[in-house]
């Protein structure tokens, strides 16, 4: 019975939804660190996000994947903190200047046949709607990315598959690649509107 | 005659297997520029001094049979100086170059010591070089320390378009991109936690 259990408890937890929260850590590397210790903060920002839950779809060409991502909203305000950090003050306020929300989304996941029949994941492309709201503007934003996140196009070796490529996209770290790649995005957007 | 006709041969056969294949890896912007940052807000508040390194051409042989006959002649201080001012100018507004050390704003010292690389089968290499960097903040030195980077990369042909991909290419994108992962990595780390901390990192 127990044996029951725990099989259909795990069978559940690998096939159906999976806790996304974000850190801002991809930010930290992708932000200007010497700001933050050379840079004077004089000014406040406000900001704030939904305390509420976003079910990515996950489609794949694989059986066997997760059916969804489900991602926790509210996580977005460390990425704003690690974002807004380099230049404010930032404080987390509902009355707030900036707001940022998930609104829905969707994950891909392409899997290609490269030996033997051993399945390996290729891509990864999230699509996020978003909606910010910068001192009462509202700016609704639909926004997709894969996980080359968008650098390394002038790469001379584009026509090959590199061990990175595959390395970098096992399956056990899928949720860290989404977690990446949804950081990014939200990177990309405040920098678009900063 | 025959003395002779002996030692031609000889001859022939020496430059047929000895390393008479010269190749200088080229230093492009192209190598890193996917992996440099644009469009920060830079620091203005501080100055950055890099120490410019001389031309210095250090001659290798890869290992690896596939490699034997070539030697690569890269230069080593050109590719610092890009590398090394690359790194800081994503967060730096001013970067120059100096010849003195100086003893106000960030002054950088620093030097690749050696490259090792072996050239496998198909397309894959594996790069393995060593940087020597002492940082120095308003005089004080708050790095001195050899930093070691790996670079490997193993290329399948993809279904796409073959490229203008070859080993060299490969060889010059990993050595700038291996470079660059010393400042940017390693070094990034160091130069924060010594800076927060006041404690030199040796």
């Amino acid at each position: 019975m127990i044996k029951k259990i725990l099989t259909i408890g795990l069978l559940s937890s690998f096939l159906f939804g999976e806790n996304i929260s974000l850190t801002g850590e991809t930010l930290s590397q992708l932000g200007n660190p010497y700001k933050i210790i050379f840079g004077e903060k004089n000014k406040i920002i406000k900001v704030y996000s939904d305390k509420k839950e976003i079910k990515l779809k996950v489609n794949s060409n694989f059986n066997g994947q997760k059916e969804e991502f489900v991602l926790e909203n509210e996580s977005v305000i460390s990425v704003m903190k690690q974002f807004y950090g380099e230049e404010y003050k930032v404080i987390v306020d509902n009355k707030s200047d900036i707001s940022l929300n998930i609104l829905s989304g969707e994950v891909s996941l392409d899997y290609t046949d490269l030996d033997n029949n051993i399945q390996t994941l290729r891509e990864i492309v999230v699509s996020l709607n978003i909606e910010m709201n910068i001192n009462g503007n509202k700016i609704n934003k639909k926004i997709t990315l894969d996980n080359t996140l968008g650098d390394k196009n002038n790469s001379d070796y584009q026509g090959f598959i590199t061990n990175e490529d595959i390395m970098n996209l096992k399956i056990m770290s899928v949720k860290e690649n989404v977690i990446r790649i949804i950081e990014r995005e939200l990177f990309n957007i405040m920098k678009e509107t900063r | 005659m025959n003395l002779f006709r002996n030692y031609v041969l000889i001859l022939i056969t020496f430059f047929i297997f000895s390393g008479c294949y010269d190749i200088t890896p080229e230093i492009k912007e192209q190598y890193i520029e996917g992996n440099v940052k644009k469009d920060l807000r830079k620091v203005s508040e501080e100055v950055v001094y890099f120490q410019k390194n001389d031309i210095k051409i250090l001659a290798k042989h890869p290992d690896g049979i596939k490699a034997k006959p070539y030697t690569l002649n890269s230069d080593i201080g050109t590719l610092n100086n890009f590398v090394g001012t690359s790194y800081f100018k994503q967060y730096f507004n001013n970067v120059s170059y100096t010849d003195d050390k100086k003893d106000k704003g960030i002054y950088i010292k620093s030097y690749i010591k050696d490259y090792n690389f072996v050239y496998l089968l198909g397309y894959a290499i594996e790069l393995k070089t060593q940087v020597h960097i002492e940082a120095y903040y308003d005089g004080q030195q708050v790095i001195n320390k050899d930093y070691v980077s790996e670079r490997n990369i193993y290329a399948m042909m993809s279904t796409g378009v073959f490229g203008d991909a070859n080993l060299f290419t490969l060889f010059s994108e990993a050595f700038h991109e291996a470079v660059l992962n010393v400042y940017k990595n390693e070094f990034q780390k160091d130069m924060l936690t010594a800076l927060k901390t006041k404690i030199p990192v040796k």
